[in-house]
C-alpha cells in the first residue's frame, strides 16, 4: 500500500508540471505568419451529420482566404475538436482550443444544447465567436458582447412557412408532430402563434419521443383526423420514418419540414414520398443559381470524401467564417480581440452568396437572415426555390 | 422459444395501443411498465420456470 | 525487509488506512490535489473536475453493483433526479445550495425505493432490465412534469456560494468536487468495513446463505438503493453545475454504461478500484487523441469523419482488451505490481 501512493503523487507531479502551461499574451492565437481559428463539432455519431459539413463549410472559407494569401499576410490555422455531441465533452472541447491552443476565434459550436451549454466559457474567455450551427435565441438574448449569431430562430422560420402553408392552402384541416424536447417546444409555439392569428383548423397534435423509429400509430392517428396540411416535427430520421409511413397508408397530405432536417440525403431514402414536400430556410437550395455557384467554387478546395459530405450547414458554416474573416481582415496589420469584436458589430450587409446580406449593429448579436421557402423534387433529389 | 414469441407480439401491440389511445409519450413507457408488472408478479418471466437453489 | 502486510487483530482487519506510512501520502496526495487548481490550465483542470465528479458518481454505484452485487442500468436516473432537484430547489426556488444538495441526495434516495422494491424479487438480469426501465421512465416524468422542471426546455444552474465562499471560479468548484468526493470516499470505506459492508458483501456473494446468517435482505437491500442513490444523486448536481445547464438531454443512458465500465475496467467491488477505473475511462479519449497525433502529424488534414470514428473504437477496444486480459480491473493489476514490488526478488 505504502508505495501505492508514492506512484500516484508522482504521476500527479508530473501532470501538474506539464500542465502548467507558459504566461498568457495579451492576444493569443496570432502569430507573424498565422491566425488560429478554433472549432467544437460533433464529428462521430449520427450528429455528425451535421457537425462534419458545418466545419466543412468553415474549412472552405479558410481555405479560400489562405489562397488568396491570408488574412493581411498571415495564414489561418483551423483547429477542430470532437464533442460527440455531449455538453461536457464540448465545454472540455472549448476549454482546450482556448487556452491549450490558444486560438484567436471561435466559429461553429456543435448543437444548440451545447453551445448554450458552453456560453459560460465564451463570455469568460471574451474570445470573438461566430455561431452558425445552431441559432437559438438564449444565444442572442441577452446579446453577449463577444458571441454573434449568424441564422434566424426556428420560431420565425415556423411562422414564415406556416405562414406560406395557410395561404396556399385556405380552410384546410392541420396536423402537426413535434419532438419532446426543446426543439420540438420551439417548433410547437411557432405553430401555435399562427394558428391563432389566422384561425388555422387544427385536427392532430402529436408528440414523439426522441429518437422513436417507429410512427405507425402515430401516423394512422393523424390519417384517421383527416389532415391535409402537415408539419413534420422531426429532424432526419423522423421525418423519413413519417413520410414512408403516410405513403403505406396512403395518404398524402401537403407537407412541410423545417431547416435542421433540410439535406439533400433525407429526399434520397424518402424517395417518391418525398416528392413535393415545402421546405423552410435561410440559405440557398443547392438546385439554385447561387447554390451551384458555390459548391463550383467548394470543389477545388476540399477533398472528394469532404465534398460529398456537404450540405446547408456547410452553408451556414461558410457564411460565419466570411464574417468573422471580414471582421478581422478590416483590423488590419495588428489585430485585436477588442478590434475584431468591434469590427464584427460594424458587420454591414457582408456578402457571402450563400444567403442573403449579413449585419449586426451596437447590441445587436443576431443577424436576423431572411428566409425563403423551397419544395423538394425526388427526380433530381433536391429543394428547388419556390417563386 | 414460445415465451419469446408471444412476449415480443405482446410488447409492441401493448406500445401501440397505449400510444394510440392513451398518448403519444405513453408508446415508450407502456413497454417498461409492463416489463415492471410481469417482473413483479412473475419474477421469472411469463413462460419462465420458478428455480429452486440449494445453497 | 519488509515482506507484507500482516494483520494480527480483527481492529487491524478493518483498520481504515494499513500503516502511518500510508495515511501520510494520503495526505501528500490530498494536498496536491488541493494545489493541482492552481498550477493546471483549464483544460487540464476540467479533466480534474469531471473526475472526482465521475469518482463520486462511480463510488454510489459501486456501493449498489460493487458491494451489494445489484446490478443498476439506470444509475444515470439517480443523476438526473439529482441535477434536477438541485435545480428546481436552487435556481427556481431560491433556495440555499446546501438544501440544494441536501435535495440532491433526499429525492434520488425517495426514487430508490421505489426502484429497489422490485430488487426484493429480482436478480441479474432481470433487475437490470427494470432498472434500465427505470432510468426511462424517470425522463418522461420530467419532461412530463413542465410546471416543475420547464420540460425539454431545461433549467440553467449558477454556480453555487455556500457559507459565503463562492465557488464561482474553475478552481473553487474543482475544490468543492474534491471535498464531495473525499467525503464520499471516507464514507464508502467506512460503509465497507462495518457491519452494514459486511452484510452487504454477504448478500453479494450468496443471499440465501446471507439470510440463513440472520441479514434481513430486505432492510440491507434497500438501504444500499437507498445509499447508492443518494451519493449518485449528489454526482448529478455537481455535474449539473458543471454543465451550467439541467436538460434530459445532457444526462444520456450512455452514462449508466459508462459507469458500470469505470467499476468493471477499475474492479468491481474496490472503491479503489472505482476511482482508477474513473481515471482511466476518463482520460482514455485524451489518451487516444495524443496516440493519433503521434501516429500522423498531419492529423488536421485527415480530419474526415473516418478517423473520427475509429477513435471511438479504440476506446472500445482497450476496454475490451482490459476484460481479456486483466479481469480483475485495475485494481487487480496494481495488486500484481505491489507484490512483485514488496516481494521481488521473491515468488510470493
Amino acid at each position: 500500500m505504502k508505495n501505492h501512493l508514492t506512484t500516484a503523487s508522482l504521476l500527479l507531479a508530473t501532470t501538474l508540471l506539464a500542465g502548467s502551461g507558459s504566461a498568457r499574451a495579451a492576444d493569443p492565437g496570432i502569430t507573424d505568419t498565422e491566425i488560429l481559428i478554433g472549432d467544437v463539432e460533433p464529428l462521430t455519431g449520427p450528429p455528425a451529420l451535421l457537425g462534419v459539413a458545418a466545419s466543412i463549410g468553415h474549412k472552405i472559407a479558410i481555405a479560400e482566404i489562405n489562397n488568396a494569401g491570408g488574412i493581411n499576410g498571415r495564414k489561418i490555422k483551423y483547429v477542430l475538436e470532437d464533442d460527440g455531441y455531449v455538453s461536457a465533452r464540448t465545454i472540455q472541447g472549448a476549454k482546450k482550443v482556448i487556452e491549450v491552443d490558444k486560438v484567436f476565434a471561435m466559429l461553429g459550436i456543435s448543437g444548440s444544447g451545447q453551445s448554450i451549454a458552453v456560453m459560460p466559457v465564451l463570455e469568460k474567455a471574451g474570445i470573438p465567436t461566430v455561431i452558425d450551427v445552431a441559432p437559438v435565441k438564449l444565444l442572442w438574448e441577452p446579446p453577449r458582447k463577444n458571441v454573434f449569431v449568424v441564422g434566424q430562430s426556428y420560431e420565425e422560420g415556423i411562422i414564415h412557412l406556416v405562414n406560406y402553408l395557410a395561404e396556399k392552402n385556405p380552410g384546410k384541416k392541420w396536423g402537426l408532430i413535434t419532438q419532446d424536447d426543446d426543439y420540438g417546444i420551439t417548433v410547437r409555439d411557432g405553430f401555435d402563434s399562427v394558428v391563432k392569428s389566422k384561425k388555422l383548423n387544427v385536427v392532430y397534435s402529436g408528440n414523439y419521443k426522441k429518437g422513436q423509429q417507429d410512427f405507425s400509430s402515430d401516423m394512422l392517428q393523424l390519417k384517421e383526423s383527416g389532415a391535409e396540411v402537415f408539419l413534420a416535427g422531426g429532424i432526419i430520421a423522423e421525418n423519413i420514418a413519417m413520410m414512408k409511413e403516410l405513403e403505406k397508408l396512403n395518404v398524402k397530405p401537403v407537407t412541410g419540414i423545417f431547416w435542421p432536417g433540410r439535406i439533400e440525403p433525407v429526399l434520397k431514402l424518402m424517395g417518391p414520398a418525398g416528392d413535393g414536400i415545402y421546405a423552410v430556410d435561410y440559405v440557398e437550395p443547392f438546385a439554385g443559381e447561387a447554390g451551384k455557384a458555390f459548391l463550383e467554387k467548394a470543389k477545388p478546395l476540399v477533398s472528394e470524401a469532404e465534398f460529398k459530405g456537404i450540405n446547408r450547414y456547410t452553408m451556414t458554416g461558410y457564411a460565419a467564417a466570411k464574417v468573422l474573416i471580414a471582421a478581422i481582415e478590416r483590423c488590419g496589420k495588428q489585430p485585436t480581440w477588442a478590434c475584431t469584436i468591434g469590427e464584427l458589430e460594424k458587420t454591414k450587409n457582408v456578402e457571402t452568396g450563400v444567403m442573403a446580406p449579413v449585419s449586426f449593429g451596437p447590441g445587436v448579436r443576431f443577424s436576423n437572415q431572411k428566409l425563403q421557402i423551397m419544395q423538394a423534387d425526388a427526380v433530381t433529389m433536391s429543394f428547388k426555390p419556390v417563386k | 422459444m414460445l415465451g419469446s414469441g408471444l412476449g415480443g407480439l405482446l410488447i409492441g401491440i401493448v406500445e401501440n395501443l397505449a400510444g394510440g389511445y392513451i398518448g403519444s409519450g405513453m408508446k415508450e413507457i407502456a413497454g417498461f411498465a409492463m416489463i415492471i408488472v410481469v417482473l413483479m408478479i412473475r419474477p421469472f418471466g411469463m413462460f419462465g420456470e420458478r428455480d429452486i437453489e440449494r445453497v | 525487509m519488509r515482506t507484507g502486510d500482516y494483520k494480527q487483530t480483527y481492529a487491524e482487519l478493518v483498520a481504515l488506512m494499513d500503516s502511518p506510512p500510508v495515511w501520510l501520502w494520503s495526505v501528500v496526495l490530498v494536498l496536491a490535489l488541493v494545489a493541482a487548481p492552481y498550477a493546471l490550465n483549464a483544460y487540464a483542470l476540467s479533466f480534474l473536475t469531471i473526475i472526482l465528479i465521475t469518482v463520486t458518481g462511480a463510488l454510489g454505484l459501486n456501493i449498489l453493483t460493487g458491494y451489494t452485487g445489484l446490478i443498476s442500468l439506470g444509475h444515470v436516473g439517480f443523476l438526473v433526479t439529482g441535477a434536477y432537484a438541485y435545480a428546481v430547489l436552487v435556481s427556481k426556488y431560491h433556495m440555499p445550495p446546501l438544501v440544494g444538495f441536501l435535495g440532491a441526495g433526499i429525492v434520488p434516495a425517495l426514487a430508490s425505493l421505489i426502484v429497489g422494491a422490485p430488487s426484493l424479487r429480482l436478480r441479474g438480469l432481470y433487475l437490470a432490465i427494470t432498472t434500465l426501465a427505470f432510468s426511462f421512465i424517470i425522463n418522461t416524468v420530467i419532461l412530463e412534469m413542465r410546471w416543475l422542471t420547464n420540460g425539454a426546455r431545461g433549467i440553467a444552474v449558477q454556480r453555487p456560494e455556500i457559507l459565503g465562499i463562492s465557488f464561482e471560479s474553475d478552481a473553487a468548484f474543482t475544490h468543492l468536487c474534491l471535498v464531495v468526493a473525499i467525503l464520499t470516499l471516507l464514507a464508502t470505506l467506512n460503509i465497507r468495513r462495518s457491519r452494514v459492508g459486511r452484510a452487504f458483501v454477504a448478500i453479494r456473494d450468496n443471499d440465501t446463505a446471507a439470510r440463513v446468517m440472520g441479514i434481513n435482505l430486505h432492510a440491507y437491500k434497500l438501504f444500499a438503493f437507498v445509499t447508492s442513490a443518494f451519493i449518485t444523486g449528489i454526482a448529478g448536481a455537481l455535474y449539473g453545475i458543471y454543465l451550467s445547464f439541467v436538460s434530459v438531454e445532457g444526462f444520456p443512458f450512455l452514462l449508466s454504461i459508462e459507469a458500470l465500465a469505470i467499476l468493471i475496467v477499475g474492479g468491481l467491488g474496490s472503491a479503489l478500484g472505482a476511482v482508477l477505473g474513473t481515471i482511466l475511462i476518463v482520460l482514455l479519449p485524451e489518451a487516444t487523441r495524443l496516440v493519433f497525433s503521434v501516429l500522423s502529424a498531419q492529423i488536421d488534414a485527415v480530419f474526415t469523419t473516418g478517423a473520427q470514428e475509429l477513435k471511438s473504437m479504440l476506446y472500445g477496444l482497450v476496454i475490451i482488451l482490459f476484460l481479456r486480459f486483466q479481469p480483475r480491473g485495475l485494481v487487480g493489476a496494481w495488486h500484481d505490481i505491489r507484490r512483485a514490488w514488496v516481494n521481488w526478488p521473491l515468488r510470493y
